[in-house]
């Protein structure tokens, strides 16, 4: 079932295809999830945005 | 550990409160000193009360009279100074302290506010909307230097110069504005309780944009929740619709165990729903659902922790509302604002999901509606079971 050589299996899939479907970006040894990746960058800069607002408050 | 840590929250912000209010007294010194910075050329400061003096001069006469009062703007309390003359003319207006956002303290500065004090005097019935006008989008601050001039003036027209002040004929406004924010509530609830209703959420949310968004810009912040438990409460006849929002959004959630502000009023929400309308985007989120809570309680206590600290309800706030409904904000807030706006089209209501305080301090106190409303059905329950075994026993 597993070929790292993008050959295709038993069900004429190739990993390259599986992990599209999934959203993974695989390469030598990474495995990110590209839904995670967008969400949490998403989620960093509005908590990163959020503080800057909190500070620029105190500062004023 | 999940029950401990609520309760330790709470503990810590009650303590927190207290620990502000005794260390924030205006001590005597301090008053002086404000004194002082009203009327440099003085050399003395006879006490009328706490609050209010006479300036004496270097002959010994009086040069001018000095208070200072404090009443809620929209942030906050706001100290300010007023002089008054010997023949009863209101000299300067200082403000002093305050908790607003600097944005309406220039907005107030630039639309002249101050210079109508300079013609009046210390009898008349200084009350804004009658003989002091109001700066649109600044109200409630306005209203609060307002009611402070006026309390320091009337002291000292009473007490010194013997005047009976003026009375300004102002009852409870209950007007257009005020009806159609009431209507938004009433028929939040008429939709909950009425399924056939429900299609028209869309249709409500989108009326709220217009009328507590961007007519009105009194959307439901956390600086309300803020004032709420400072005990920053806004004079009812001024500014009513503080209170029906507070009221309106917090009330339902308590009696009826569900946050309704947030499915059918909250204008950002509305906002958020036209984009992902556009869009008809709806990324999955759920997996990450249990670390965005728990970062969604500690921004909530992050928040009001700060805000009870520093006694001043919006200094922590961080929300977009007052940027895109009264396109007032610093470089940061609009920044955030797109980037909130543009998350949305993927993410539907990403702000509510993640990061709002207001929406999760009421699924917070919908839980504890949830909880009581538990709680008296077990017990009636309980009470049901013992009448019929009760009945069954005598039979």
């Amino acid at each position: 079932m597993k070929n790292q050589l993008g050959e295709k299996n038993r069900i004429g899939q190739t990993e390259e295809n599986k992990n599209e479907q999934t959203g993974k970006i695989t390469g030598s040894g990474f495995n990110i999830d590209k839904s995670a990746l967008l969400f949490g960058g998403l989620y960093v800069l509005t908590i990163i945005l959020i503080l800057l607002v909190i500070i620029e408050g105190f500062q004023s | 550990m999940k029950k401990i840590l609520p309760i330790v929250a709470v503990i810590v912000l009650v303590m927190t409160i207290v620990y502000a209010q005794i260390t924030n007294k205006i001590e005597a010194d301090i008053v002086q000193g404000y004194y002082r910075e009203m009327s440099p050329q003085a050399v003395s400061f006879e006490s009328i009360n706490d609050r209010v003096a006479k300036a004496i001069g270097a002959d010994g006469t009086i040069m001018e009279y000095l208070g200072i009062s404090s009443n809620t703007g929209y942030g906050g309390p706001m100290l300010v100074g007023s002089v008054i003359s010997t023949d009863g003319v209101v000299k300067n207006v200082i403000i002093l302290e305050h908790k607003e956002t600097p944005s309406y303290i220039y907005k107030i500065t630039q639309a002249g506010f101050f210079r109508q004090f300079a013609k009046a005097k210390a009898g008349d019935a200084l009350a804004l909307d009658y003989d002091i006008d109001s700066v649109s989008g600044a109200t409630l601050s306005t209203r609060a230097i307002t009611k402070s001039v006026q309390e320091v003036a009337h002291i000292v027209a009473t007490e010194e110069l013997k005047i009976t002040p003026k009375k300004a004929d102002l009852n409870v406004q209950i007007g257009l504005k005020e009806i159609a924010v009431a209507a938004l509530f009433i028929l939040s609830v008429f939709m909950s309780r009425f399924k056939g209703l429900a299609r028209y959420r869309l249709a409500l949310l989108g009326l709220s944009v217009l009328i507590l968004g961007f007519w009105l810009n009194r959307s439901l912040a956390i600086a309300h929740v803020g004032a709420l438990f400072l005990g920053y409460f806004p004079d009812p006849s001024a500014n009513l619709i503080w209170y029906i929002v507070l009221a309106g959004a917090l009330l339902p959630a308590l009696f009826t165990g569900k946050n309704l502000y947030c499915t059918y009023i909250c204008p950002f929400c509305g906002l958020q729903e036209g984009a992902h309308l556009i869009s008809r985007v709806s990324l999955p989120i759920a997996k990450y659902m249990k670390w965005v809570r728990r970062m969604k309680d500690l921004l909530l206590f992050i928040v009001l922790f700060i805000s009870f600290l520093c006694l001043n309800p919006s200094i922590a706030s961080y929300e977009p509302f007052g940027t895109v409904f009264g396109l007032n904000g610093s470089s940061y807030s609009w920044y955030l604002l797109f980037v909130i706006l543009i998350t949305g089209f993927f993410y539907r209501r990403f702000w509510c999901i993640a990061f709002c305080p207001v929406g999760t301090f009421l699924d917070k106190a919908a839980g504890i509606g949830r909880g009581i409303k538990r709680k008296i059905q077990s017990l009636t329950s309980h009470e049901v079971k013992e009448a019929i075994q009760h009945e069954k026993s005598v039979g």
